[in-house]
């Protein structure tokens, strides 16, 4: 039994065996013994480089040695086999961390720390940014019925031109002020700048602006993408038929305030609805959803309505001229018939 | 048949995740946030990524917390909701972490956290900077005291994420496309009816 603070009588000794050093000390019947490894002043630059997405590690040292990174709560570990090394892991985290390398070889081991900042990549494509300058397409609207093109489109655009100045004023906004807040900014410059322009284009701003602001509001991309299908069948018709413009037009309008402003009507409908079955007989999610569905079956018959009127519109085109075609004929026929 | 259940037992004790109280405690924060319906499909990976944050040796807290707050407002901008977990796994154990937060720390502080009169949380009103400076440079006076300040910090960078709907089908690829063809289609229709009316009226 040995105890804390005892003194023992020891003895040293060393010995050289091939390149390593060896020592013993021998004390109250026991041998500590150690290998030495020869410390010379070696080293060697481990740089770490962000790419996109991926870490690029480069070191030189003679080979072979074993290279291991700790990293952001990862060992990363290679065996390296020629002087110069390249490796490239994928990113483990972002931000600033730790980072120990340590390169064991043969009779050598080197250890080493540091920081490393690892940022976050940024890839923003300029479509990202597309829905701020959308709402000034009703613009075109204006300028398409303007003399006064050039007045109108320097007026209608120096405001978002200013706001671009400032792009997080711009980003903060909720788009569905941004859209109604463009809508009557077009309308009033349209009716200070050209009072024709202002009567052509006013139905049409409000298509835009009440398109928008509706699936806005309703958080669906659906509401304009059926708005698009039906704008695309309404200018096939006014370009297959320019006779009937003028009706087209009249449609076309009618049509599209119609579906926003019903569907707009159809979701306020749709959250009374459920408000007031929690007032009714037990209430219940179930009985709340029942209702929320009734309600939705009702709403999606406006979502139909630019689906359905401007295909009844071209359908009835197509008939009608096909009947005047036919007209045309037998009145043909009957003109060249000789007289009796 | 007992031998499928000791090797099913041995797998599920050797498994490399074991969930932390860590992941219990960011998990609780995002059930009483108002991102909660976005990344509830996704809450095993946030809780994973809370645990894995653990091992971590950051060397600058603010910045790596910033950056990964400005990560997760990317992944749910554009709709990455798996990604935007993962990033509001890591965020929410580093705001903890950043405290000096330990695993014997975290089960004291899961029953706390789950016993907050949650309606009395402030939501700080601050910019993203403001809020993780202050909580940085916060001493917590009790356990109650730190519960209340986590939820408080946790909350408010989690409410400034863009959340809706809209919002984020504008930055989804394809619909955001659809999106702006049907726009565009519409526009196209009224400038063609005005400009013939105009023509027609003589105005041009």
């Amino acid at each position: 039994m040995r105890w804390p603070s005892e003194e023992l009588n020891y003895t040293f000794s060393w010995r050289i065996e091939g390149e390593r050093i060896f020592s013993e000390v021998r004390a109250g019947g026991r041998v500590l013994v150690f290998r030495h490894v020869l410390g010379r002043r070696e080293s060697t630059i481990v740089r770490l480089e962000q790419e996109l997405e991926r870490l690029v590690i480069y070191c030189s040292y003679r080979p072979p040695y074993a290279l291991r990174i700790f990293l952001a709560g990862t060992r990363y570990e290679w065996n390296v086999t020629a002087y110069e090394f390249t490796g490239g892991v994928k990113l483990p985290a972002y931000g600033v961390f730790k980072v120990s390398v340590e390169v064991e070889g043969e009779n050598v081991f080197l250890k080493g720390s540091g920081v490393v900042e690892l940022r976050a990549e940024y890839e923003r494509r300029l479509l990202d940014y597309a829905f701020t300058v959308l709402p000034l397409l009703s613009v075109l609207a204006s300028l398409a019925g303007s003399r006064r093109k050039r007045r109108l489109a320097f007026f209608s655009l120096l405001p978002p031109v200013l706001l671009f100045a400032f792009p997080s004023l711009v980003l903060e906004q909720h788009p569905l002020w941004l859209t109604l807040g463009c809508g009557f900014f077009t309308l009033l410059v349209t009716y200070l700048v050209d009072r024709e322009a202002f009567s052509r284009a006013l139905g049409h701003i409000a298509i835009l602006t009440a398109l928008s602001s509706t699936t806005v509001v309703l958080g669906n991309p659906i509401v304009l993408l059926l708005g698009g299908f039906g704008a695309v069948v309404f200018l096939a018709s006014a370009i297959l038929y320019p006779s009937e413009l003028d009706k087209t037009e009249r449609f076309y309008k009618s049509t599209m305030l119609l579906y926003s402003l019903g569907v707009l009507a159809m979701e306020a409908l749709n959250e009374v609805a459920v408000t007031v079955a929690s007032f009714l007989h037990s209430p219940s999610t179930g009985f709340i959803e029942a209702v929320r569905t009734q309600v939705m079956f009702a709403s999606n018959l406006f979502a139909l309505t630019p689906v359905i009127a401007p295909l009844y519109h071209l359908a009835r085109l197509v008939h009608s001229y096909q009947r005047a075609e036919e007209a045309r004929r037998v009145l043909e026929k009957l003109a060249s018939r000789p007289k009796d | 048949m007992k031998y499928y259940w000791l090797v099913f037992s041995f797998l599920l004790l050797s498994s490399p995740f074991q969930p932390t109280a860590a992941s219990s405690l960011a998990w609780t924060i995002v059930v009483h946030s108002r991102v909660y319906s976005v990344f509830a499909p996704f809450g095993r990976e946030l809780k994973f990524w809370a645990s894995s944050v653990l091992e971590w040796e950051v060397a600058d807290y603010r910045e790596t917390i910033l950056v990964y707050y400005r990560l997760l407002y990317n992944a749910v901008l554009h709709n990455e909701l798996s990604s935007a977990a993962r990033y509001c796994g890591v965020l929410l154990a580093l705001l903890l972490k950043a405290k000096g937060y330990t695993e014997a720390l975290g089960y004291s502080l899961i029953p706390v956290l789950e016993s907050l009169d949650w309606s009395s949380i402030r939501v700080l009103d601050w910019r993203v900077e403001e809020i993780v400076d202050w909580w940085l440079l916060y001493e917590p006076k009790s356990l109650e005291d730190l519960a209340y300040a986590y939820a408080s910090v946790a909350l408010s960078l989690l409410e400034k994420l863009p959340v809706n709907s809209f919002t984020r089908v504008l930055y989804t690829p394809y619909l955001r496309e659809l999106y702006l063809a049907s726009l565009i289609s519409v526009v196209v229709a009224s400038t063609y009816f005005v400009y013939k009316r105009a023509k027609m009226e003589g105005g041009l």
